[in-house]
Parts: C-alpha cells; structure tokens; sequence
C-alpha cells in the first residue's frame, strides 16, 4: 500500500479518530492542570509575598511558599507517571490496532 | 611553567593508582608534593585530582569504545537510535542538571534563600508539559534534530535556516555559561592552572568526546555523570540533615541565625537588593517554563530512543530524576549558610558578610569541605566538573548538527550531501565549536553564570518554542509565519535583553535600563504567536495552502508513528 493510500484509510478509521481526541484530551486537560499549579504558585510569589510568607503553624520557620513550591515538585513527577501510565494501557493499544489495520 | 608541573604531576598520580595499589600511590603522589615546593601557591588537592582523573580515564575510555560503532550520521546524531527509556532519562537528566544549576542554584539559596526554589520549581515546571505534548510527536516526525520537524511541512530552506539560528543562538550562550563555571571550578580546584589554561583543557575533553564518540560517547557521559551527581548530592544532603539531626527546622532556624538578613531568607521572592517589579517573577517564570521546551540539545536527545514509548518513558525518569536533585538543591543551599557562612576560613571578607574566596559559584564545594574535608571536596568538584564536560560536550553535539545536518546539508546543498559528507562535516563543526567556547570563556570570564542560562532560556522561550509548537499543532502556520515569527522571537528577546538593566546598566554602563525588565519573555512570546499567526492567516499563497493539507499527513506520522526513522 501507498503512503497516501495507508494515510487515509488511518484518517477514516474510527481507532485513529478515538486516539487522536483520546490523548489529546488527557494531554491538553493535565497540561492545564500544569499551567494552573505552575503559574498559580508563581501569581502568589510575585503579588501575594505576603500571603505566602506565613508560617506553617505557630511556632514553625517555615513559610506556606516554601511548602507549596515543594509540592509543585512532586505533583511534576506525580502528573508525569498518571500521564506514562495511561499512554502504556491505553494509547499504545490503541496506537497498535490502527497500524495493525494498515498493515495486514 | 606551573601548568606543565601540575599536569605532570596529576599524570604521574593518575598513572600510579592504576598501577599500584591505593596506599602505595598516595604515598607517591605526597612524595611528588614534597619534591615539587611551591612556596606560594595553595596545597594541592590530591584526592580531586585523582578523581578528576579517574572521570577523565573513564569517559575517554568510553570516548574510544563509542568510536568504533560510530559510521553513519545516524550513529553520530542519535546513537543509532538504540538508547532505552531509563538510559535516556539518565543522560536527559545529566544533560539538563548543569554546573549552573548545582553550583548556581545552591549559590541562589546561599545569598538569597527562598527565592533559589523560585529557580529550582521553574527548571522542573517545563518537563511535564514536555511529556503530554511534545516527546512523543517529536520522536515519531523528527530525523536528526527539532528543526527536522518544524520543517516538516513547511518551506526547508528558509525555515531550517532561521530555526537553525535560534538553535545557534541558544547553544553559544548556553556554551558561555558552562565553560566560564568550567574555568574557575578548575581553577579553584587546581590553582597551579591558570584560568585559560583550564579553559583549553575543557575545550580538548570535549571537542574528543563529542568529535569522535558523537553521540553514543556523549549520551554515557551524560549517564555516568548523572548517576555521579545523583549519588553526590545525595550525599551531601543526607550530610547536612545528619547535621541537623534530620530536622529542617532546626536547619531552618540555624541558617536564619546565620544569614545577615536572618527571617527574610525564607520568604524572599526576589534577590536581596534589587527592586524587582511583581512582574519579573511572572516572566521570569514564564521564561523556565517555556525555555525548557526550547532546548536545542534537550530536543536532540529524544531522536536517540528506539520509538515514541521509550521516548516517553525517558521524560518520567528524568522528571524524576531532575525533581529530586532539585529538592536536594535546597537542602545543600540552606546547609551551606549554615556551616559555610561561620566558618572565616572560607569568607573573602573577615569582618562578615556572605562573600566567599574564589567567587559566588563556590558554595556547595565548601560545604562539600565543612562535610568530609579534602575528600568528600575533591569528589564533589569532580563531580561538578564531570557535570560541566557532559553538559558541553550534548551543546557541542546539538550545535554541529545545527551547522552540518540543518545549515551545511540541508540549506546550502539542498539535502544533496553523502552521509559521509555530512559526518565530517559536523565532526569540523564539533571542533570549531570546541575552540569557539574556549575564545567566548576568555571573554565572559567575569560574567555571573546563572545570569547567562537566563539569556539562554528567554531567546529558547521567544523563538524556538512558539515555531515548535505551532508547526506541530496549528493547522493554519505557513512558512511566512513561522519566518516572521520566529525572527522577531530571536531578535525581540535578544534586543530586549540588551537593552534590558543587566546588560544595558551593569555590563555597558549605560545609564538606566531602557527597558525596565530583565526577563522580555512576558512581552516577546505572545508577540511571536500574534505576528506568527498574523503572517499566516493573511498567507494564500498556492505554497501555504500546500503546507496546510499536508498537515494531516503530519498529524498521522506524529499520532502512531508510522513512517517514523528506525
């Protein structure tokens, strides 16, 4: 088969359409969820110093910005694994009966 | 002739480790001390030396196993596309953990506290979103380098070559930061070399590794540097936190007994001194973000993997990686005011104050010292030097394949080139990048490192990151708009700088800063994606509505991979 032959039986397959939009909705979606946590704790630090430098609790030297930027940290790596392990199950199965589809 | 003495001394030692057991070779190395006095200079550092050495014996080792598998272009600029996901996410985390983030970032939280972590958050922020919309598309549609997929569809000459510019831009900067922290790590670990005679030395390692091990060489320097930052940092931290009893309060609390500007260090949001405007932390934000995305040498490395999946797996592991140093960062940062800043034997200035002997980059090696003594210093300055030869050597790569595969190949000779062309042509180009970051480490000498990472990330956020990003998702981009867009990304934010208060006020001593920001991305990046998508909507030209239709084909090879090099 053709290149342009494979690419528009994979246009007009289902699978692809059920892919594309699939990934796209997680990917875009925990994006957003990036921007929001990222720029959220950076909005903070630049208007609202004060707000952030609270402490924890009573008697503590740690201030709530310091808290919060070790959390956007580890949501990071947390979002990332969510992300790696949808696209193992989900996506690459997919991914595998598009192609399978074009290649029999 | 000092610089032939401590070479040949270091040599003799080295040499003797490997043949002669340890005891025997220490003794030797302390006889040559005696034999060769030098009355004014400092003592010699032995166990950094050898272990210096020891890196440097390793990564040449692996210099000449890489060479032999490496013939084709494929096997200079990818490593034959063989790299798994763990090893990628290694070398990725080796090639992004530069000396200014360990060296910078502990330095950051050493003066200035809390706001280090604005560094260390911002550095991270960028990988994520790395993963969700860009690792797996570029893998599937690139060959060589990103400028392979922003011209995918679009015009190759013109594109390739501004791209190509953007990359070179980028690069330089990035190469200036690394080999000035390069020369005076060297110089403060070995100071019977001279500035410029560390500087050449770096610039010989990596023009060997990268001329002829290519990429497979670079990519296991990267790996065996990462995992030695990794364990060192580590170290470091659990030192510290046995310091202070495993409690951060209490280390909280002994630094800001410390830090002359005592409680404000744990909620400062700009650096001491300085009048920043709210908005600077919002584009200088912006500017780690979107930077990371725009990193020609970064992109490089997800060309390396067998397919999509182990590219994506390579961004976990290194999101990982990456984060946690970070938050070790910030551990070692607070432990060296705690016992840096009270030790005189380390200050440059006896009455008080932060300033350190040997400049603002020193931090973390004297805290390295208060740890473990001569020991635990040497081998945390191996490592940041080992950190600094692998960082150079992934820019020295990305950088000869912007000359050879972009502009040489595919620019000048339309893609008419033989594959052996194109090997020597960017092993020409590695060399002439290797002596081109030794004359630029000549002349920045002075320049504060962390402050030329900045530059490097605003012009990768204004000019290489809204054309990737548009090439890969906007149906609409013409190669007018990318042209217009990504010219006025690279000159917009390098104009800005300039005019901006580091360059225009403190480097030029002009007089107020023209433009009162130091980070123009907050301004430069919309107005990319606005010219960008101006220039195209208002492009019918036959050639744009061509390179619009062959956006589905694009969508496909990006979505499933077929099609993708193997």
């Amino acid at each position: 088969m053709s290149q342009n032959a494979m690419n528009e039986e994979i246009r007009d397959n289902p699978k692809f359409r059920e892919l594309v939009s699939q990934r796209n909705r997680w990917a875009w979606r925990l994006s957003l969820l990036v921007f929001i946590i990222y720029f959220g704790f950076i909005v903070l630090v630049a208007f609202a110093s004060g707000y952030i430098a609270q402490p924890l609790s009573g008697g503590s030297v740690i201030p709530l910005g310091m808290l919060l930027g070790l959390l956007v940290i580890v949501f990071s790596c947390l979002l990332t694994g969510l992300y790696v392990y949808q696209a193992n199950t989900e996506f690459d199965s997919l991914t595998q009966q598009v192609l399978r589809a074009v290649r029999k | 002739m000092n610089f032939c003495k401590a070479l040949l001394t270091a040599l003799i030692s080295g040499a003797s480790t490997i043949l002669a057991p340890s005891a025997f070779a220490a003794e030797m190395s302390s006889a040559l001390a005696d034999q060769l006095p030098d009355r004014t200079d400092p003592p010699v550092n032995w166990p950094a030396i050898l272990m210096f050495l020891m890196f440097v014996a390793l990564t040449l080792a692996i210099t000449f196993w890489a060479a032999r598998r490496t013939k084709t272009a494929s096997d200079f600029y990818t490593a034959g596309r063989g790299i798994t996901g763990l090893q990628n996410g290694l070398a990725i985390a080796g090639d992004y953990m530069s000396a200014a983030s360990f060296l910078g970032i502990v330095a950051l939280v050493y003066t200035n506290g809390f706001y280090g972590l604005i560094y260390s958050v911002g550095w991270l922020a960028g990988w994520p979103v790395m993963l969700f919309l860009f690792a797996e598309r570029l893998r599937n549609l690139g060959k060589f380098t990103y400028v392979d997929v922003i011209s995918y569809r679009l015009q190759p000459g013109p594109v390739r070559a501004m791209a190509a510019i953007g990359s070179l831009m980028v690069i330089l900067w990035y190469l200036i930061a690394q080999a000035v922290g390069a020369g005076q790590l060297l110089n403060s670990l070995l100071p019977q070399l001279t500035y410029w005679q560390a500087v050449v030395l770096v610039g010989g390692l990596i023009t060997t590794y990268v001329t002829f091990g290519g990429m497979r060489a670079t990519t296991w320097v990267q790996i065996v540097k990462a995992v030695l930052l990794l364990f060192g940092a580590s170290a470091m931290a659990l030192a510290v936190l046995i310091h202070s009893g495993f409690s951060l309060e209490r280390l909280f609390a002994e630094a800001i007994a410390i830090h002359p500007q005592h409680q404000a260090i744990m909620t400062s949001v700009e650096p001491f001194g300085s009048q920043a405007h709210p908005l600077d932390a919002v584009s200088l934000g912006i500017t780690l973000m979107f930077g990371t995305i725009g990193l020609p040498h970064i992109l490089m490395r997800f060309f390396t993997v067998t397919d999509a999946k182990a590219a994506r797996k390579s961004v976990l592991y290194s999101t990982c990686f990456i984060g946690y140093f970070y938050l070790l960062t910030f551990i070692i940062g607070f432990g060296a005011i705690a016992m840096v800043a009270v030790n005189p034997a380390y200050l440059a200035d006896m009455a008080g104050g932060l300033a350190l002997k040997g400049g603002n980059n020193m931090p973390a090696l004297y805290l390295a010292d208060a740890l473990g003594g001569d020991l635990f210093f040497g081998f945390i300055a191996a490592v940041a030097f080992a950190t600094i030869l692998a960082v150079v050597s992934g820019l020295t790569l990305a950088g000869a394949s912007a000359i050879a595969h972009d502009l040489y190949v595919n620019v000048f000779k339309n893609g008419q080139a033989t594959e052996e062309e194109e090997v020597k042509a960017s092993k020409l180009a590695s060399v002439a990048l290797g002596g081109l970051s030794v004359v630029l480490a000549l002349v920045f000498q002075h320049q504060n490192v962390a402050y030329i990472v900045a530059v490097t990330f605003s012009i990768a956020a204004c000019s290489n990151f809204p054309i990737l990003a548009l090439a890969l998702f906007w149906r609409g981009l013409s190669t007018r708009g990318a042209l217009i867009g990504g010219y006025a990304g690279i000159l917009g934010s390098v104009g800005l700088l300039i005019l901006g208060p580091t360059v225009w006020t403190d480097v030029l001593g002009l007089g107020p800063a023209l433009f009162p920001f130091d980070y123009p991305t907050l301004f430069v990046l919309p107005l990319v994606f606005l010219l960008a998508w101006l220039a195209s909507v208002t492009d019918d030209s036959a050639v744009a509505e061509q390179e619009r239709a062959a956006f589905e084909a694009q969508l496909i090879r990006s979505e499933t991979g077929l099609g993708a090099e193997r």
